[in-house]
């Protein structure tokens, strides 16, 4: 170690004692500012609203699901016309269309 | 327990309300400018050094609930958060992920006499750029061990490795650097 001993643990740069003042102060302020954002009085109130609050919203999901459920299972789905209401209340136009545009399966299933 | 301005506060002081800013305040008064340099070592810009070793104090205050150890590994911890941060600065110099910390490292050497004062010891810069040459396991280890003299028990702490581990990246840096310095000289 005799040769790393010549350099004598010293660094080349320079750094002033004000700069480590203000990194002190600096930390200082933040750290100082970390307290009082968690300061006791704003997060007793806080830390109290919060259990409140979130069994507020569990409770309004709830309700909003049995609501939703109850009208599902009170509601009857419409009922669907046949084909042969369909095809009484169609305009001759819309049947004309229909007959030409299965021409070709009429002809297919005739052959049948 | 008696304490003085230029002794680490005990854990205790830190985890009790009433104590805990007077004994941060001390704990920075303490570690300050080691930590300042160590991290300097690390990143060469002064900059940057300064931002890093600040927001290890501010996390060392913010997350001290978790810290488990003793009074005695104090300084390793709150080394090892200084470091983690450094690494994590020199990792975000990457020009790509495919770019070794090691290389980023490299390239800083060629900083370290733009980062020195004009009349800085020509040796000391040389010497520096040598440290920033070694692989980053052992430059840290070297860091630790020569210029912060901690202990090799601190030293893993501080870097996350075994004591033996540590022991040997100081024997591989020690004999690297001399090698180094018998061809410059010095």
């Amino acid at each position: 170690m005799s040769t790393l001993n010549r350099i004598d643990r010293r660094l080349p740069y320079h750094t002033s004692d004000a700069d480590f003042e203000v990194m002190a102060e600096r930390i200082r302020l933040r750290t100082t500012a970390r307290v009082e954002a968690t300061a006791p009085s704003t997060s007793s109130v806080q830390s109290a609203r919060r259990p409140a609050l979130r069994m507020a919203i569990v409770m309004a999901l709830v309700a909003v699901a049995i609501v939703t459920g109850a009208w599902f299972a009170t509601s009857e789905p419409e009922p669907q016309p046949t084909l042969a209401e369909l095809l009484a209340t169609a305009s001759p136009e819309t049947l004309r269309e229909v007959a030409a545009t299965n021409y070709d399966d009429i002809i297919f299933n005739q052959q049948i | 327990m008696t304490t003085t301005h230029n002794t680490l506060p005990a854990c205790s002081e830190l985890r009790d309300e009433a104590t805990r800013n007077e004994a941060f305040d001390r704990l920075v008064g303490v570690l300050l400018r080691p930590i300042y340099w160590h991290v300097r070592r690390l990143v060469v810009e002064h900059d940057e050094a300064e931002e890093i070793t600040q927001e290890a104090f501010v996390r060392a205050f913010e997350q001290f609930d978790r810290f488990r150890g003793g009074d005695g590994e104090l300084r390793a911890w709150v080394y090892r958060i200084a470091t983690n941060l450094s690494i994590s600065a020199l990792r975000r110099r990457r020009r790509s992920i495919f770019t070794s910390i090691d290389r980023v490292s490299r390239e800083l050497s060629d900083r370290v006499a733009d980062c020195s004062p004009p009349d800085a010891d020509e040796r000391l810069i040389e010497f520096q750029r040598a440290v920033l040459e070694l692989p980053t396991k052992q430059r840290l280890v070297f860091n630790l061990r020569y210029y912060d003299e901690l202990s090799y028990a601190q030293i893993a702490t501080a870097t996350g490795q075994s004591e033996q581990a540590a022991k040997t990246c100081y024997h591989y840096a020690v004999k690297r650097l001399k090698e180094q310095l018998n061809d410059w000289q010095i």
